[in-house]
C-alpha cells in the first residue's frame, strides 16, 4: 500500500511539473505575440491596432502609408526579430551544452567573428563602390547579393567553429577550448581590422553598420533568414536526446550508445547555420546566444533540452522583439544600435538571476 | 551446460599507442574471465594499470593487440546503442550538471531503448525507478543533482548504470570520494547488484580491506604490470598481496589483511591485566607507538592494566620508576618521551621546550656540560 500512494505521489508531482512547464511554455507564446504586434505598432510613427490587423488582413490600400510601413517596414523586421532571437538563442544552448561551459556562445566562440571576417571580405574587398548602406548594398548586388553576404558569413562562422572544434577533441580542459575560441576571434577580428583599415570609407560605414546590428532588413533577405532557421531549429530539436545525453559528457553519452563524433558535426553545422545566417543579415548581436539558455533553465528549473530548446525558441524571440522596440525609440525618429540595447537589457536580468535566483536556478552553470 | 562468461580476454595487452613510436605497453598477455553472478574488485597500486584495463574493457580506449569478449561476442563486433544494451559504466568523473533530477539522470539511463525523442515509455519509467529503489536512492528522484551529496550522487550514477539494464556493469573506483560507512554501503549495494541473475559487476577500487570483504574474485596488478586472479583469501596464501603493495615502512600481514605501517622497534613491554577489550585496544596503541607485546614479565617494562574503584588505570613499571595513567593516550605519550625519569615529568613545559632547544642547538655545549 505504502508503495502505491508513494507511485501515485510520484505521478502527481510529475504532472504539476508538467503542467508547470506547460503553462510557462504557453506564457512566453502570449509574449512572444504581444511582443510581435508591439513591435509592428510602436515606432517612429505610431500605427493603432486595428489599423495594424487591417493591413496584415489585407483591409487597407497597398498605397495607404501605414500599409507600406508595416508591409515593407515592420512586417520583415519583426520576422527578423523573432526568428533571429530564437535561433542566436538555440545556437548558444547547443554551444554550452556542447562545451559544456556556461560561458559558450556563438560570440564567445569566435564564430561571429568568423562570421564578420567573411562578411568583411565580402562588402570590403568586393562590394559595389556606389552604395553608402548595407541595404543597398544588398539590393544593389539583388538576391545573389544577399545570398553572396549570407555565404560568406555562413562560410566564416563554420570555418572558425571547425578549428575550434578540431583543437578541441585534442584538449581536455573546457576553459583551454574558451581561449582558444577568444584568440581566433582576436585573430579573426585583427584581419577584419586591416581589411578596413585599407578601405574606402563608403564601404567601411556600410561594413561598420552591419557590426552594430540590426534587424531592419527586407523581404528578400527575410526570404532566405526565415526558412534557413526554421529548418535549423527542427534539427535541433531532433538532436534533443543526445544533447540530454552531453549533460553527462562525452564519456558517459558514448557508453550509453551515443555516436559522439557525428552528434559533435551535427551540432556544429546547426549552429553554423543559425549562427551565422542571423550573423550574416543581422549582423553580429551580442548577449542573447549567452543569456537566453541560462534564463531558460533558471525559468523552467531543468536542463532538460527537450523543454529547453522551444522554450530558447520563444524567450530568445521574445527578447529580441522586446530589443528591437526599444532600439527603435517609440515616438521619435531615432534608433539605436541593437546589439548595445540586447545587452544592456540583458546583463542585468542575467545578475539579477544569479544573484536572486531560486535555490536551484542560482549561479550558472550547464 | 558450460556458462559463457560475460567478459573474457585472450593474450591482450593494454597501454598507450604513439604516433610515431612504440606503443607503452602497461600489462601484456591478459586472460581474463568475468563470469555471471560475480563481484570482482581490480586492485593494485597507483599507475599500476587499473584504470587502462577498465578503459580498454570498456571499449573507450583501443587494445594493443589481442581479443576481448563480452558475451561471447567480439567487442568491436558490438556498435553503440547494442553494446550499451550489454555494458554499462560509472566513470570516476563527476557530473557537474545542475537544473536536474536525479529521475532525469537515470532516465537518461534508458538512452539505447528510447526512440529519437528520448520519451520513456512505460516500461522505462519502471526501469528507472525500479533502478532508484535497487541501489536505495528512490527518495531522491525528486531531488536536483546539485542537492545531493557525493554519496547520493553515486548511488544515482549507479542506478542510471542499472537502468541501461547492462549485463555487465564496470565501474571505475566507485568509492573514490566516500567515507568509509558510505564506501561499505556503495559496496552492498553492488554485490547485491551482482546477484542478479546473469549479471557480474566489476570495479576497480583503492580500499584493499573493502575489496577483500567484498568481492567474489579479486582481480591484482603489482607494481610492474604483472596480473594475479582469484579469491581474495587464495591471493593472500599465495603472498601477492605484500609483493604488489609493499614498500619501505609499510607491509601485508598475512593474519589481519591488512597493510601495517612498520614503525621503528622500540622494545618489548609485557602487558597484564584488563578485560578483554581493554587488553586489545592498550596493545593496538603499544604496537602503534613501536613495541611488542608478550605476557611474560621478563622485560624492561611492565604495563598492568587495574581496576580502580570503577575507573580503569595503567600501571606503567620500568626498572627506575612507577606511574599511572587514566588514558591509553597519556601512557602513549609517556613513553614516546623515552620515559625520562620523573624529575622531568615535573619541570614545566617551557623547561623542557627550552631543554630540546638546547639539545638540538648546542649538541656540543650540552655536551661539555
Amino acid at each position: 500500500m505504502k508503495k502505491t500512494e508513494k507511485r501515485s505521489l510520484n505521478k502527481q508531482i510529475q504532472f504539476n511539473g508538467l503542467q508547470r512547464t506547460t503553462l510557462i511554455l504557453f506564457t512566453l507564446l502570449i509574449a512572444l505575440c504581444l511582443f510581435f504586434t508591439l513591435d509592428l505598432v510602436l515606432g517612429s510613427v505610431n500605427i493603432p491596432l486595428e489599423e495594424t490587423f487591417s493591413v496584415l488582413f489585407g483591409n487597407i490600400p497597398l498605397n495607404d502609408p501605414s500599409n507600406i510601413i508595416i508591409m515593407d517596414l515592420r512586417l520583415p523586421r519583426a520576422l527578423a526579430a523573432a526568428f533571429g532571437g530564437a535561433a542566436l538563442a538555440v545556437a548558444g544552448l547547443l554551444m554550452q551544452t556542447l562545451f559544456r561551459n556556461p560561458l559558450a556562445g556563438p560570440f564567445i566562440l569566435g564564430i561571429s567573428s568568423g562570421a564578420s571576417l567573411g562578411v568583411a571580405i565580402v562588402i570590403l574587398l568586393f562590394g559595389g563602390v556606389s552604395a553608402t548602406t548595407l541595404p543597398q548594398m544588398l539590393r544593389a548586388f539583388g538576391f545573389l547579393g544577399s545570398a553572396t553576404v549570407a555565404m560568406a558569413a555562413f562560410i566564416g562562422s563554420s570555418a572558425v567553429l571547425m578549428i575550434v572544434l578540431f583543437v578541441s577533441r585534442k584538449i581536455e580542459s573546457n576553459v583551454t577550448i574558451l581561449i582558444l575560441g577568444l584568440m581566433f576571434g582576436y585573430i579573426t577580428n585583427s584581419l577584419v581590422t586591416i581589411l578596413i583599415h585599407f578601405s574606402d570609407p563608403e564601404k567601411v560605414k556600410a561594413f561598420s553598420e552591419w557590426t552594430f546590428g540590426t534587424f531592419d532588413i527586407r523581404w528578400a533577405e527575410v526570404s532566405i533568414l526565415v526558412p534557413v532557421i526554421i529548418l535549423a531549429l527542427i534539427f535541433s530539436f531532433l538532436l534533443t536526446k543526445p544533447l540530454n545525453a552531453l549533460l553527462l559528457g562525452e564519456e558517459y553519452a558514448t557508453s550509453m550508445g551515443m555516436n559522439f563524433n557525428r552528434t559533435r558535426s551535427y551540432l556544429i553545422v546547426i549552429t553554423a547555420l543559425l549562427a551565422g545566417v542571423v550573423t550574416a543579415f543581422c549582423g553580429p548581436i551580442t548577449f542573447l546566444g549567452v543569456a537566453v539558455p541560462h534564463l531558460c533553465r533558471g525559468i523552467f528549473v531543468t536542463a532538460d533540452h527537450r523543454i529547453l530548446v522551444p522554450g530558447c525558441t520563444l524567450l530568445g524571440a521574445s527578447l529580441a522583439l522586446f530589443a528591437d522596440m526599444i532600439a527603435h525609440l517609440p515616438g521619435s525618429s531615432l534608433t539605436l544600435p541593437l546589439s548595445s540595447v540586447t545587452s544592456m537589457l540583458g546583463a542585468p536580468v542575467i545578475i539579477w538571476v544569479i544573484l536572486y535566483g531560486n535555490k536551484i536556478g542560482r549561479g550558472v552553470s550547464v | 551446460m558450460k556458462e559463457v562468461p560475460l567478459i573474457s580476454t585472450s593474450e591482450l595487452s593494454i597501454g598507450y599507442k604513439h604516433r610515431n613510436k612504440e606503443p607503452t605497453i602497461v600489462s601484456k598477455n591478459l586472460n581474463l574471465s568475468l563470469m555471471p553472478g560475480e563481484l570482482v574488485c581490480l586492485i593494485g597500486p597507483n599507475g599500476a594499470g587499473k584504470s587502462t584495463l577498465i578503459r580498454t574493457l570498456i571499449g573507450m580506449q583501443s587494445c594493443i593487440s589481442g581479443d576481448i569478449h563480452l558475451a561471447g561476442k567480439l567487442l568491436n563486433d558490438f556498435n553503440a546503442i547494442e553494446k550499451a544494451r550489454v555494458l554499462s559504466v560509472v566513470l570516476t568523473s563527476q557530473i557537474s550538471v545542475s537544473h536536474f533530477k536525479a529521475s532525469d539522470i537515470v532516465a537518461l539511463g534508458r538512452y539505447p531503448y528510447t526512440g529519437w525523442s528520448g520519451t520513456l515509455s512505460e516500461k522505462d519509467k519502471e526501469m528507472v525507478s525500479y533502478s532508484l529503489t535497487a541501489v536505495g536512492a528512490s527518495e531522491l528522484s525528486s531531488r536536483y543533482v546539485s542537492e545531493l551529496s557525493d554519496g547520493e550522487k553515486q548511488k544515482v550514477m549507479i542506478a542510471r548504470g542499472l537502468a541501461q539494464d547492462p549485463s555487465v556493469l564496470v565501474l571505475d573506483e566507485p568509492t573514490a570520494f566516500l567515507d568509509l560507512p558510505h564506501k561499505i554501503e556503495i559496496m552492498r549495494i553492488l554485490k547485491s547488484l551482482s546477484r542478479h541473475p546473469g549479471r557480474a559487476v566489476l570495479l576497480s577500487i583503492h580500499d584493499l580491506d573493502i575489496a577483500m570483504r567484498t568481492a567474489d574474485k579479486i582481480w591484482l596488478f603489482n607494481k610492474h604490470g604483472d596480473f594475479y586472479s582469484g579469491a581474495p583469501e587464495d591471493l593472500i596464501l599465495k603472498g601477492v598481496f605484500g609483493s604488489a603493495f609493499e614498500m619501505g615502512g609499510v607491509h601485508f600481514d598475512k593474519k589481519k589483511g591488512t597493510f601495517i605501517i612498520s614503525p621503528e622497534k622500540k622494545g618489548t613491554v609485557s602487558l597484564i591485566g584488563g578485560n578483554n577489550t581493554e587488553f586489545i585496544w592498550t596493545s593496538h596503541a603499544l604496537e602503534r607507538a613501536g613495541y611488542n607485546i608478550c605476557t611474560d614479565t621478563n622485560t624492561d617494562i611492565t604495563i598492568e592494566i587495574q581496576d580502580r574503584k570503577g575507573d580503569t588505570c595503567w600501571q606503567y613499571m620500568d626498572n627506575t620508576c612507577e606511574h599511572d595513567f587514566f588514558s591509553i593516550g597519556d601512557m602513549i605519550q609517556f613513553l614516546c618521551k623515552g620515559h625520562k625519569n620523573s624529575v622531568d615529568q615535573q619541570r614545566s613545559s617551557d623547561e623542557l621546550m627550552y631543554l630540546e632547544f638546547g639539545k638540538r642547538t648546542f649538541p656540543e655545549v650540552q655536551r661539555t656540560w
